[in-house]
């Protein structure tokens, strides 16, 4: 794989982000709003 | 790729048949001392249209930022009288401006936050230390540009949304080019503060203070901005025919969906600025309701002669960085494209459902912000942050600005 894929879903009435391949980002902050 | 992701078929049906339309009309020369990249506007046959790369410059933010920095190095070498031109030429030539008269300011605030946006994206510092003493030049233009000192500009505001009503097309105080304005000084603040501007930065300040008083008391009418402050045409120059018009200006009052054109790249970028963002989506929402039909959004509620669909895609994504879940439409600009290319009259990417006939027309791409406004991405490479605020769930999207495509 050569991007990151970003996936957000809602798991037990919370959302769930999940990013696949994240290596490409390690340096940055990822926030969630 | 794309078919892994969360979008609907319908987007990318349209994402796909748009991305056909945009590779036709992109053109790639060299020489031996130069590299050459220009788009061509469709039937328009204008080269590198800069309202219009400030549309699809998404593409070149996801996928390929140098082609905006080559595009951004040409502009800068057909600036006249500190006015960005239009475009740089037309169909076998490119050597100046083809287009029959300028649109100063907006051109101005494209170029300027476009520049900002590939510098968010990049990292690059060289790109505002390169081009500053430009965006200098362009910005204090901008700032002449209001000569009764409200803030908006009332010099040089003519656009080329030319299917369009004289409110939307030449009034001298429209209300979307003072928010452009606006968020044009505050990407002009950013990049002062990295270079330690302390007076360009106040002068910034002073302008977006203006602006939003003048957005305040006089650009709000109970549920929505007017089109323009101007109630009558006051020695208007119509740009096709020069004659001077005067009377009402219908449509002055009405509900718009340009608005928050100027928005979405400080949105993008996660850069905060000083706006009331609740009227601007009261604004967005109640202008959407006001002038939807069959295949998309009218200019105004007044004005329905065309819906241009990439102005209606720009004012979603807009929407969904606010909260607005606008994104479903793209299903009614996807039935229009089947009509005209079907029953209609063709043209592969048609943008304007109207008289107007704007085909083979590159500016569809910007449907691949879909990409970005699903999820709500903000990308800030100088910060090394991403924010990400989803619009709706559940949503899978590939992060592609940070792909490694040697890989």
């Amino acid at each position: 794989m050569r991007e990151p894929w970003i996936e957000i879903s809602l798991v037990d009435k919370k959302i769930n982000v999940e990013i696949k391949n994240n290596n490409l980002i390690k340096n940055y902050k990822v926030v969630i709003e | 790729m794309f078919l892994e992701s969360s979008l609907s078929k319908t987007k990318l049906n349209c994402l796909s048949f748009s991305f056909q339309t945009y590779l036709a009309n992109t053109w790639w020369g060299y020489d031996s001392h130069s590299e050459w990249f220009s788009v061509l506007e469709g039937n328009c046959n204008y080269h590198s249209t800069v309202d219009v790369e400030y549309n699809i410059a998404l593409i070149y933010l996801l996928l390929w930022p140098e082609l905006l920095e080559k595009e951004i190095c040409q502009w800068s070498k057909y600036v006249k009288k500190n006015v960005v031109s239009h475009d740089i030429g037309a169909l076998f030539e490119a050597k100046s401006m083809a287009y029959p008269h300028d649109m100063e300011v907006e051109e101005n605030c494209n170029f300027i936050l476009l520049l900002y946006v590939l510098w968010r994206f990049t990292g690059k510092d060289e790109l505002i230390k390169n081009y500053y003493k430009l965006v200098k030049r362009l910005i204090e233009f901008v700032i002449k540009s209001d000569t009764t000192g409200n803030g908006f500009p009332d010099r040089g505001t003519v656009n080329t949304v030319d299917d369009a009503s004289p409110a939307v097309q030449f009034a001298k105080e429209q209300t979307y080019l003072g928010v452009k304005a606006l968020s044009t000084y505050h990407a002009v603040y950013v990049i002062a503060e990295k270079m330690n501007d302390i007076k360009l930065k106040q002068k910034c300040l002073q302008m977006i203070k203006k602006i939003n008083f003048t957005l305040e008391k006089k650009a709000w009418l109970k549920d929505h901005y007017i089109v323009s402050l101007n109630k009558k045409v006051d020695n208007i120059i119509d740009p096709w025919s020069k004659k001077v018009i005067t009377g009402v200006l219908e449509g002055w009052d009405a509900y718009s969906i340009y608005t928050s054109n100027g928005l979405l790249y400080l949105l993008l970028t996660n850069t905060e600025i000083d706006i009331n963002y609740e009227k601007i989506k009261t604004d967005i929402y109640n202008s959407y309701k006001n002038t939807l039909i069959e295949y998309g959004c009218t200019h105004t509620s007044v004005d329905k002669s065309n819906i241009w669909i990439s102005q209606n895609l720009w004012r979603d994504f807009v929407a969904a960085y606010l909260g607005i879940d606008l994104l479903d439409l793209t299903d009614r600009y996807w039935q229009f494209e089947l009509f005209e290319n079907t029953q209609g009259r063709g043209g592969c990417f048609v943008d304007t459902y109207g008289w107007n006939h704007l085909h083979y027309y590159l500016r569809g791409i910007t449907s691949i912000g879909l990409f970005f406004a699903l999820a709500g991405i903000k990308i800030d490479v100088v910060k090394k942050t991403i924010v990400v605020s989803p619009v709706r769930i559940p949503v899978k999207i590939p992060l592609l600005t940070f792909a490694n495509w040697e890989k």
